[in-house]
């Protein structure tokens, strides 16, 4: 099965909360499905910190699980930019299933890609 | 003294997404630092816990701090203090769960990354276990290193606490590419240069306060904002304790100085003289010659105060010296070269008779007995080492004189350098076209008695220049020849601005001012040094020392400070003596060598250490200090100071 990296960032936080918020989600999302890893990587390869990029591994048949990942993650947070694979979008007030779609949506479009 | 605790890691094997990133910059940030304050506060090795990429864990590192720590608070009498400089460098981050703080180490683990790095509490908490004598310093080199502060806090409530950070709670700190990170990089620079504008001993809030600066003028978007605060009541401010000896302090000539050898590398009884000792703008390297032989050596690397730290990459080649280390210390008759040594054997076909760098450190030059110049490449001289091959290291060789140069001399501005010999011709040369292929030609020749406006006084059969210097705005050259006359020409009309016969024998070394060019100072084979002020109507010659403050013998070197308040001379006799240059007077001296002399002496760029070659025993290391501030405190045999 071929797999892909898609990366996930939070353009509108400071790199302290983006830190946080990278190591929570990659905790989160690291083997929520089989062939699923998740790890936090710095998005300036010349800073003394942990990193405020999720890399996440995944094969096509694990998108909908990382997105529902990805959604329980979000609801819990509130509300939070996320640019996935440099697409950018505000979730905000998003009912659930509409969250759950649109980030399958981008994960596989970030495939795709 | 303080003691220094380094922890922190380069590699970390458990966090496999750190890959290798920063590995370089952050073992240089490492390597600098222990270097820098090992050299300064001269720490001995107990002095030192190193456990700076340890695989040892959290737990372990901290009982291997607190085991370290005990013996030294229980030797403290009641009335002494030992500050303790806590140093991390490597990466910092928040746990995103209980959002604590971490260091990360050798041993972190990207399951548990906040139990497997340390926590500063931590580290507090063992330093919570000794009383007030013993003052905490914790300086981080780490992301959000502001975000500390908090647990910090915590401890301050009990005990005083200084803390220092790179960067601010949530910004992040960089490194360059390879070497080091931009933190320590500036500290450490700062150590190396010191400040004029402080006092002997600089307190952390010294310290802080200039390397914002140092950071501002670095400039670029990365620069981060180190923080610094104290926590905890204190009777005197942690942060205002005279804590790091000033390289740059500057000397007062009205109170008692002395000159104290810091370093020494003997050399061995089989091998040829040490020469034309010259120091790096960066002070970072020195040059010396033997015979046919120029080497370059990396000062900090090469001369450990402890030894055995050398490392040896290429055991074939042979250093003329050993390293002096006390009576434990090995003895061979060869060692190998240590890596932070460039010799350059056999480069010139006869013997080196002068040297120089030029003011931006880029280039060396040196000149022999055959009238040979070769322009070498500092950045390319020290790509590898340590080597014996000139090839690729060397812009240019010319033979601008026929006969044996004798001095060559940068101009201030760097873009102009002269030579000149025992052919009786100063030429001056453009320092850009040196660096090219092309055909070169002098820029300006003066001639022996060239454009004399009036009846010189002293007119020579024989004009054969012996030392040579541009002043200080780079307009006049003066050369002094092997007679004692000395010559004054503004450069590029020839015309001769001064001319008299200073002394009684040949002129050895001849410096302007820094910082004027109506001063000139002249050294000489007949143990005078003479002060000539062009700043009156009528140039005034007077001589520094009489009676029992002169030299005995030829004076073969002088230096002057970059703020021109102190004169160096060296002679034939041993000693180096210390002089204002103001008023003349001898404020320290110190007898050098026992054999035949010192050949030079030089001033490092603005820190207080000269640097000196004694023709048949070693290179030495100057520390200049107000008498009670010596960056050192104890002196190890190598360390005492060589006076009657």
């Amino acid at each position: 099965m071929e797999h892909y990296e898609v990366t996930i960032s939070f353009p509108a936080t400071d790199p302290l909360t983006g830190n946080r918020l990278a190591a929570e989600l990659a905790a989160q999302l690291s083997g929520i499905a089989d062939g699923v890893a998740a790890k936090t990587r710095r998005d300036t390869s010349d800073s003394q910190d942990f990193g405020s990029l999720v890399a996440v591994v995944l094969g096509a048949p694990a998108v909908i699980a990382v997105a529902q990942g990805l959604a329980d993650w979000i609801r819990k947070q509130g509300r939070v930019d996320i640019e996935i694979s440099r697409e950018v979008v505000r979730l905000e007030n998003v009912a659930d299933k509409d969250l759950e779609k649109i980030l399958e949506l981008m994960l596989s479009k970030a495939i795709e890609k | 003294m303080p003691a220094l605790v380094l922890i922190g890691a380069s590699h970390f094997p458990g966090l496999p997404s750190m890959a290798h990133d920063g590995e370089g910059a952050l073992r240089g940030a490492h390597d600098q630092v222990i270097r820098e304050l090992t050299d300064l506060l001269r720490l001995r090795d107990n002095d030192i816990l190193d456990l700076f990429d340890s695989a040892a864990s959290a737990t372990d590192q901290l009982n291997d701090f607190a085991n370290w720590l005990r013996p030294m608070a229980a030797a403290l009498s009641e009335s002494e203090t030992l500050p303790v400089l806590v140093y991390y460098i490597g990466h910092g981050g928040v746990d995103h769960q209980r959002l604590d703080y971490f260091l990360a180490i050798g041993a972190t683990s990207d399951i548990e990354r906040n139990r497997s790095s340390l926590s500063v509490q931590s580290v507090l908490n063992i330093l919570a276990e000794f009383d007030e004598r013993i003052k905490p310093f914790v300086i981080l080199d780490a992301c959000f290193s502001g975000s500390a502060l908090k647990e910090t806090s915590t401890f301050g409530k009990v005990r005083p606490v200084a803390l220092w950070t790179s960067s601010a709670a949530q910004e992040t700190s960089h490194f360059d590419a390879s070497s080091t990170t931009n933190f320590s990089g500036a500290l450490c620079h700062l150590l190396a240069e010191g400040s004029t504008q402080h006092s002997p001993m600089l307190s952390v809030r010294d310290l802080h306060g200039l390397l914002r600066v140092q950071l501002q003028r670095s400039g670029g978007a990365r620069v981060s904002n180190p923080q610094l605060h104290e926590l905890g009541q204190v009777a005197q401010s942690l942060l205002d304790m005279p804590l790091i000896p000033n390289r740059a302090a500057r000397i007062d000539v009205n109170r008692p100085i002395s000159v104290r050898r810091t370093r020494r590398r003997e050399k061995l009884e089989d091998i040829e003289r040490i020469d034309n000792l010259a120091i790096h703008p960066s002070g970072e390297f020195f040059s010396y010659t033997m015979e046919h032989d120029l080497f370059l050596e990396r000062l900090t690397e090469a001369w450990p105060v402890r030894i055995g730290q050398h490392q040896v990459s290429e055991p074939n080649l042979q250093l003329k010296f050993e390293i002096s280390g006390g009576e434990d210390a090995p003895r061979a008759t060869r060692v190998p070269v240590p890596n932070s040594v460039f010799a350059f054997e056999g480069s010139h076909e006869s013997r080196i008779t002068a040297t120089a760098f030029s003011p931006q450190g880029s280039l060396l030059l040196s000149a022999d007995t055959t009238g040979c110049v070769i322009v070498w490449s500092v950045a390319r001289m020290v790509e590898d080492a340590p080597t014996s091959r000139a090839e690729g290291r060397t812009l240019r060789r010319f033979w601008p004189h026929d006969d044996a140069i004798t001095s060559i001399a940068f101009s201030p501005s760097g873009d102009r350098v002269a030579t000149a010999g025992f052919d009786e011709v100063v030429r001056v040369w453009d320092v850009r076209e040196l660096q090219s292929d092309a055909d070169i030609e002098p820029i300006s020749e003066l001639e022996k008695k060239s454009n004399i406006q009036r009846v010189a006084k002293h007119a020579h059969d024989i004009e054969q220049i012996q030392a040579m210097a541009f002043s200080s705005s780079g307009a006049h050259l003066a050369t002094g020849d092997q007679n004692g006359v000395v010559v004054v020409r503004e450069i590029y009309s020839k015309l001769e601005f001064y001319r008299g016969r200073v002394h009684n024998a040949a002129v050895r070394d001849i410096k302007f001012s820094p910082l004027t060019d109506d001063t000139l100072v002249t050294a000489s084979d007949d143990t005078r040094i003479r002060k000539i002020d062009f700043g009156v109507t009528k140039p005034a010659v007077s001589t520094l020392g009489v009676g029992p403050d002169k030299h005995t013998d030829c004076v073969n070197s002088i230096a002057i400070s970059d703020n021109a308040e102190l004169l160096v001379s060296s002679a034939s006799d041993g000693w180096i003596k210390l002089w204002s240059l103001a008023d003349e007077r001898l404020l320290a001296n110190v007898k050098a060598a026992f054999e035949r002399g010192i050949d030079r002496v030089a001033f490092f760029p603005r820190r207080n250490l000269l640097a000196s070659d004694a023709v048949f025993e070693d290179i030495s290391i100057w520390e200049v200090a107000n008498d009670g501030e010596f960056a050192s405190t104890e002196f190890s045999p190598v360390n005492e100071q060589a006076s009657d």
